[in-house]
């Protein structure tokens, strides 16, 4: 019985409008005063030791070198590269801005990171050629979703800890339905290129294409020191956070000298915002996980699912619909937090590799920041750009079909994701 | 109050950034890996979490879903509101009692590695507790007083 109360609680004033954290945390508190006889200290226990953590340390960190990256315009000489590189094809400037979030994902872990810092620049470059702006603001809503497929990623952190799977090896299997991912995009803005006319840039000379190259090259070097050092066992997923961070701070203020010391205390400020936003709610969540497990609520739902198939093909087309309609409708972070204790071990039980698993249940909540009702990435770019939500979804479904068609790519042929860390074990 | 849920927090981070450079460096130039940072860190990780989270809770920015507020105006968005808050508080209050009870049995036990009382880790919790509930009563004091205005 109290189980059910404790599903309600969090389910109504979730939808009420109470934030995540507090929605988890309440239910866990009518819970526990329902049954009486744990001792409620498991409360105070579970909120700290949730969070104990060295992976979950990386959070931070990973948000912060792209903090730094933002504010010393290597943001700038990122898109200045792509320029460079694919600015001459037909629709130039809406390849500029798929290569763009692919380079910018390879520092950045967050899809709202990506859009947020370099969502609108991306658009303003495209108005002022002559882009439509629902167009603009759509792409750059769909090309952030990369930022956690390719590495680093803050969701495979979490999944990482949660299904204590090596993030090393989700960062690799990552790595390549990331670049299929911008693939297909870019392959799709160039149909659309011919069929609606838009511009081409001109070709730069050889000249600029080097200097722009060398410009681009520091940043991209970035990814390759974090997935070297992880696997050369040199540093730990968080010590190579903390790694890019140390090579941020080295690129803004000894190379490019464009941070300053009092630039500083801002940043972190930002960063602790950020980070304490996703990480209270994991305290609470464990909370949840423990009464979970307690009232054995995995195990009930995995043999419900096992009953319906226990083929993985058909499992993971499943749990894909599942999370597509999660993702629909909640947050993202929520959706993991709360639904992976209970699906990790059916996708472990029909024999569904987790590596895989994680980076396809990943790239599938990305879609999610894109769809309505609750789409976080839909929301962020049609407010930046002031324009209904509607009218960048009409622009962006194409790219959300593209995406599906990516998702049911990796999750079909397994070995798009495991190719890189099978060749690494 | 905005000293400790800015300031306190902002440090631990940069100090966790030097700690975990100091633990690389030291292990992989010199062979001589520190015994306490990697504990270290993950305790300022979650002094800095609390912490901020307190002033998440001031700046109104937990991440929620905002359907149905924004739907609602007037009167019937006031209330709403109000029970939120007053949701809010309840989990907060109960937390802090559970932190309270957890402190006072676990604050002598000494942590792993550099052997501090964990006292000093678990007080966290009731005092972002606390924090938290303060920042959540004045938001439904103020939700409280447009009603009252509004009537």
């Amino acid at each position: 019985m109290e189980k059910w109360v404790l599903i309600a609680v969090v389910a109504g004033s979730f939808a009420a409008g109470l934030p995540v954290a507090f929605a988890l945390g309440l239910g866990c508190a009518v819970y526990l005063l329902l049954v009486g006889t744990i001792d409620s200290t498991i409360v105070a226990q579970r909120m700290v030791f949730g969070i104990d953590s060295f992976l979950l340390l990386s959070v931070p960190f990973f948000i912060l070198a792209a903090e730094i990256m933002n504010t010393t315009g290597t943001t700038r000489r990122i898109f200045n590269f792509a320029h460079a590189l694919v600015g001459h094809i037909p629709g130039g400037l809406a390849h500029v801005n798929v290569v763009n979030s692919m380079i910018f994902a390879g520092m950045s872990g967050s899809a709202i990171a990506d859009a947020a810092g370099v969502g609108m620049m991306e658009v303003e470059a495209m108005e002022r050629a002559g882009y439509p702006r629902p167009f603009a603001a759509a792409l750059s809503a769909a090309t952030s979703t990369v930022g956690p497929i390719i590495p680093p990623s803050i969701p495979m952190v979490i999944y990482g800890s949660m299904a204590q799977v090596s993030v090393g090896a989700l960062f690799l299997g990552g790595a390549v339905p990331g670049v299929l991912m911008g693939l297909a995009m870019m392959a799709l803005v160039y149909v659309q290129a011919l069929r609606r006319g838009f511009p081409r840039e001109p070709r730069v000379t050889l000249r600029e294409f080097f200097a722009a190259l060398a410009a681009g090259i520091p940043p991209l070097l970035a990814p390759a020191i974090l997935l070297g050092g992880i696997y050369t066992g040199f540093f730990t997923p968080t010590e190579a956070a903390a790694v890019a961070v140390l090579y941020a701070l080295v690129l803004g203020m000894v190379f490019y000298r464009e941070l300053s010391p009092h630039d500083l205390p801002r940043i972190l400020l930002r960063v602790v915002e950020n980070t304490a936003m996703i990480m209270f709610i994991v305290t609470t969540a464990s909370v949840f996980g423990w009464i979970l497990a307690r009232e054995q609520i995995p195990q009930t739902i995995a043999a419900a699912f096992l009953e319906i198939t226990r083929n993985p093909v058909w499992m993971l087309l499943i749990l894909n619909a599942l999370f597509l309609i999660l993702g629909m409708f909640m947050e993202t972070l929520a959706v993991m937090l709360i639904f992976f204790p209970i699906v990790v071990p059916v996708a472990q039980a029909v024999g569904i590799d987790l590596v895989h698993f994680g980076v396809v249940v990943v790239l599938n909540l990305m879609i999610g920041l894109l769809t309505p009702p609750f789409g976080m990435l839909l929301f962020l770019m049609s407010g930046l750009t002031k324009l209904p939500m509607i009218v960048v979804l009409r622009e962006l479904m194409p790219y959300i079909v593209i995406l599906i068609v990516c998702l049911l790519s990796i999750s079909l042929f397994p070995g798009i994701v495991m190719f890189l860390p099978n060749l690494a074990r | 109050m905005r000293l400790v849920e800015e300031a306190v927090p902002s440090l631990a981070l940069a100090i966790m950034f030097v700690v975990i450079i100091y633990q690389v460096v030291m292990r992989d130039v010199f062979a001589k890996p520190p015994t306490w940072s990697d504990e270290l860190a993950r305790y300022l990780y979650i002094y800095m979490v609390f912490l901020g989270s307190a002033h998440t809770s001031r700046k109104q920015a937990h991440i929620r879903m905002d359907v149905l507020p924004t739907r609602l105006a007037g009167r019937a968005r006031a209330v709403l509101m109000l029970v939120l808050e007053l949701a809010a508080i309840g989990f907060l209050v109960y937390a802090l009692h559970s932190g309270i009870v957890f402190y006072d049995f676990y604050r002598r036990i000494p942590s792993p590695a550099m052997e501090m009382p964990s006292g000093y880790l678990v007080a966290i919790v009731p005092v972002a507790c606390a924090l938290m509930t303060l920042h959540h009563a004045a938001l439904a004091l103020r939700h409280l007083r447009e009603l009252r205005a509004g009537s």
